[in-house]
């Protein structure tokens, strides 16, 4: 029993590392140009497609190199997406914001489907294989993404700390006008800001193939979800998106012990809409996360 | 002027016989659907306008909303064995109750976060829908809905549905039409331009927003029980966040704002499919490159185009057949 | 004189930050008020409390016999209190005529049920405010570009489009926060000349202004903050020779010849 209830714990604390990163993602969008990007979901899932269908399958290139190469192209993609659409929907009103991100997201789809078909398929040996601990099963994917999503908070808050450009980047996500009466370009700063949020995704995206099938949908329960971790942890502040996303998995994990496990995804959506009611700036977060 | 107002009833004339013939000209069983089809996202574009086209309250929890209306209907005509008008009658209601519902987060939370709220509700109410299996028959749906009758008619086929439709659709937007130039729109519009001066000015902006939801839902909830009757099949995957995408992006391409924003809106993206078959495969892509193209370039829809908003462009010739009265009466946004 | 607004020992305080404190003043009835003071001495954070925009700390806001401190924005607002903003706030996508009906809102009562199935009673209405709205856009002499969308305007004539709006709520008291600011001298002309018409007409005002000339030119009565406190209170004469005025103003060394 309690064998079960550590597994459970385990994968939802895994899980939760995933919602957590999806947080990280958009937080930095959303802090650097006010716009949820409501095409992130997409972004991990064109992450997976491109490290899966490309380099694996049709290159059959070794799994790191893949990894590196897709990083490199994604930060490509996000960069050339900022130019052409998150710049000029900065000053819009919100409706036109929300809408064109949503629609890039379908562009991405709609381009997936087109150039890798939409047959799902999976990585056999990806990340495959279990583990044991003590009396515990523990997927071996569940462990790469707990360490590589350490690894990642960590890595981040130090560039945010110590590095010039990310510095630049917490200026810029402060105040735009300061930064920029700085000497910080802010749109350059906005560009790269995007590009680091669509290796975000794209880590996540290739993270969770040994999880799911990989097909037009990865990604899309994720993205959702992930918005509710910085609902429930922090809205705009990144070690409060972590935790949100840590506690929702594991909430949504558990809660399968007492509710038929169909209605596992409600959890989080239960958990986020009661957190938009009552504490919008969630559990960790500051008052400086004004209502858009 | 003489010369633009009979230009303007010759056009409605030549457009309303248009319509009343169309079914019978064109037979094909599928376009009469997808006529129907029309109709139906009208209504559906219509209400959404009054909370996010007039008021600027973002709502992408259609899908929710439509679902509701449909499963009220359908369910409690089919477990209470009622006649179908009265499941219409139901889904209205239900409209009234979700938009009072919806209503009350917008005081709370607004633009990002409602939106996130209104995808809250559209998701939950989705994944109980699918997964209540005993009540709603889950992801299997509900099959053989009965057909309305009224006044002794039997609406079974898609030319019926297509003249009732029609005409619910035209009433309809006579109603949404006359709220928008009425006091309301012009206050919804206000919210949107300026919330703090709307207290200023003695209005009370709580009772107008949920208003706006509940007028949107209201709407959205009639429009679901119209597609229950008209498929006569309604199963959960239909109402999911695609559609309510799909329903701002009507919202968004015809014009915000205007119910013939909305009209043309719901128009031509309902039937640009079929004049993009050749383009098979690539259809959808194009479509979703041009709906992203609008909302970077031309965020105020078509009808932008015959406001002669952008005086200096060469479609604002266009306007000068077709600028509707208000305009000249000085309402500089239609 | 009857006292027609009252503030009683107000304090305002933002978590730690007092912006205002225990201000009481009261306003007469037929009086221009002005309330000045340098930046940041708490004066539009007194309109606003008077408004109803933000809630008050401690003490209490009389309008009339009637406690309007701890109503809502909107409730003040058709107790016949009008205020203007000082960054405007205009409704930009509508035109000068429609942005003065929105302020008359509450003037046509119908129900939306009722209006949905009585189009002549709708008609009535729509058209009573919209001659209500005629007749003001008149007075501030803006009929011209009535139909022109306010954005267009210059910065003048949108202040008066302002003002028109809020004398479409039908005020008894008018909060005016600088409404000479950023104008022109004969733009200036023109609004001080509207407010003391608008006096005329039997509305109180209540001024918060920056503009010296302004001040002692039009009121009779002045209020003097300084950091949230009131520091002086009295005619135009009176503040103009008043020490700590000057001292709040100008600084400890400036003498007084």
């Amino acid at each position: 029993m309690i064998g079960s209830v550590l597994q459970l714990l385990i994968s939802g604390i895994a899980m939760g590392c995933i919602y957590g990163l999806v947080g990280i993602e958009y937080t930095l969008v959303w802090n650097s140009t006010g716009l949820i990007n409501f095409a992130h979901d997409k972004l991990i899932m064109l992450g997976a497609y491109v490290f899966a269908g490309t380099f694996i399958v049709k290159m059959g290139v070794n799994p790191i190199i893949g990894v590196l190469a897709t990083l490199i192209v994604m930060f490509l993609f996000g960069s050339a997406v900022a130019i052409g659409i998150f710049n000029p929907l900065r000053n819009k009103p919100t409706i036109f914001a929300v809408m064109g991100t949503v629609l890039l997201g379908r562009v991405i789809s709609e381009a997936v489907r087109l150039i890798w078909g939409p047959t799902p398929f999976t990585l056999p040996t990806f990340l495959h294989g279990i583990v044991h601990i003590g009396n515990i099963v523990v997927a071996t994917a569940n462990i790469w993404i707990i360490v590589v999503s350490a690894v990642l908070v960590i890595g981040l808050t130090i560039f945010f700390r110590t590095t010039r450009t990310g510095k630049a980047m917490r200026c810029v996500q402060h105040n735009k006008t300061a930064a920029a009466l700085m000497g910080i370009d802010v749109t350059r700063n906005i560009i790269f800001t995007i590009g680091l949020s669509a290796m975000v995704c794209t880590l996540i995206g290739i993270m969770v193939i040994p999880l799911f099938t990989i097909d037009g949908t990865i990604g899309s329960m994720i993205g959702l979800k992930g918005f509710a971790s910085g609902l429930v942890g922090g809205f705009g502040y990144l070690p409060g998106t972590v935790v949100g996303g840590i506690i929702i998995g594991i909430v949504e994990n558990m809660s399968t012990i007492i509710i038929p496990a169909t209605y596992k995804d409600v959890v989080a959506f239960i958990l986020m809409v009661s957190f938009l009611l009552i504490e919008p700036s969630g559990l960790l977060g500051h008052g400086k996360n004004q209502s858009r | 002027m003489d010369m633009k107002k009979t230009t303007r009833i010759v056009l409605l004339g030549i457009l309303s016989v248009g319509l009343l013939i169309l079914p019978i000209i064109d037979k094909n069983g599928y376009r009469q659907l997808l006529f129907d089809q029309v109709f139906i996202n009208m209504i559906v574009v219509m209400g959404l306008n009054f909370i996010s086209g007039l008021t600027g309250q973002m709502n992408l929890g259609t899908a929710g909303i439509i679902g509701c209306g449909a499963y009220a209907s359908t369910l409690l005509c089919m477990k209470l064995n009622l006649p179908v008008a009265v499941g219409f009658l139901a889904a209205i209601l239900m409209g009234f109750i979700i938009g009072q519902c919806l209503g009350y987060p917008s005081l709370r939370v607004s633009g990002v976060y409602l939106s996130l709220t209104t995808i809250g509700f559209s998701e939950i109410t989705r994944l109980v829908l699918t997964n209540w299996i005993g009540f709603t028959g889950g992801s299997a749906g509900v099959p053989n809905i009965p057909r309305l009758q009224l006044f002794g008619i039997t609406f079974d086929s898609a030319f019926k549905n297509y003249y009732l439709y029609l005409v619910l659709a035209v009433l309809l937007a006579i109603f949404a039409s006359r709220v928008v130039y009425s006091k309301w729109g012009r206050a919804f519009k206000a919210i949107r331009d300026n919330i703090e001066a709307v207290s200023a000015c003695g209005i009370d902006i709580a009772k107008l927003k949920i208003l706006a939801f509940t007028l949107a839902a209201m709407y959205g909830c009639f429009a679901g029980a119209l597609y229950a009757n008209m498929v006569g099949y309604i199963n959960p995957t239909t109402f999911n966040l695609d559609l309510s995408i799909n329903y701002l992006v009507m919202l968004m391409l015809g014009g915000i704002g205007s119910v013939a924003g909305n009209i043309i809106g719901a128009v031509t993206v309902t039937l640009l499919p079929e004049f993009l078959r050749f383009m098979q495969n690539y259809y959808w892509l194009v479509f979703s490159i041009i709906a992203l193209l609008f909302a970077v370039f031309l965020p105020n829809g078509i009808v932008s185009l015959f406001t002669g908003k952008d005086k200096k462009a060469p479609w604002g010739v266009l306007g000068k057949f077709w600028i509707p009265k208000r305009e000249k009466e000085g309402k500089t946004e239609p | 004189m009857k006292t027609i607004l009252k503030l009683d020992n107000v304090v305002k305080n933002f978590s730690g930050l007092v912006a205002v404190r225990n201000l009481s003043f009261e306003i007469e009835e037929r009086s221009i008020h002005a309330l000045i003071g340098p930046n940041g001495s708490g004066k539009t954070t007194t309109v606003n409390m008077i408004a109803g925009v933000l809630p008050v700390t401690n003490g209490e806001i009389f309008y009339g016999d009637t406690k309007i401190s701890g109503l809502r924005t909107f409730e003040i607002a058709r107790l016949g209190i009008g205020r203007t903003f000082q960054n405007l706030k205009l409704f930009g996508s509508m035109s000068v005529i429609e942005n003065l009906m929105i302020g008359g809102h509450q003037l046509a009562q119908m129900g939306i049920l009722r209006f949905m199935f009585s189009f002549r009673k709708a008609g009535q209405e729509e058209k009573l405010l919209k001659e209500k709205a005629e007749q003001i856009v008149n007075y501030i002499g803006l009929y011209d570009v009535k139909n022109e969308n306010v954005k267009s305007l210059p910065y003048g004539k949108q202040k008066m489009v302002e003002l028109g709006r809020a004398l479409m709520t039908a005020p008894k008291l008018l909060l005016l926060d600088e409404p000479a600011a950023g104008l022109n001298a004969s733009e200036r002309k023109k609004f001080v000349d509207i407010i003391l018409k608008t006096f005329a007409t039997g509305i109180d005002i209540l001024l918060i202004e920056h503009n010296m000339d302004v001040v002692m030119n039009i009121s009779n009565q002045i209020t003097v903050l300084n950091f949230g406190a009131k520091i002086a209170e009295g005619t135009p004469t009176e503040i103009k020779n008043n020490r700590e005025v000057i001292k709040a103003y100008l600084g400890d060394k400036f003498k007084v010849d």
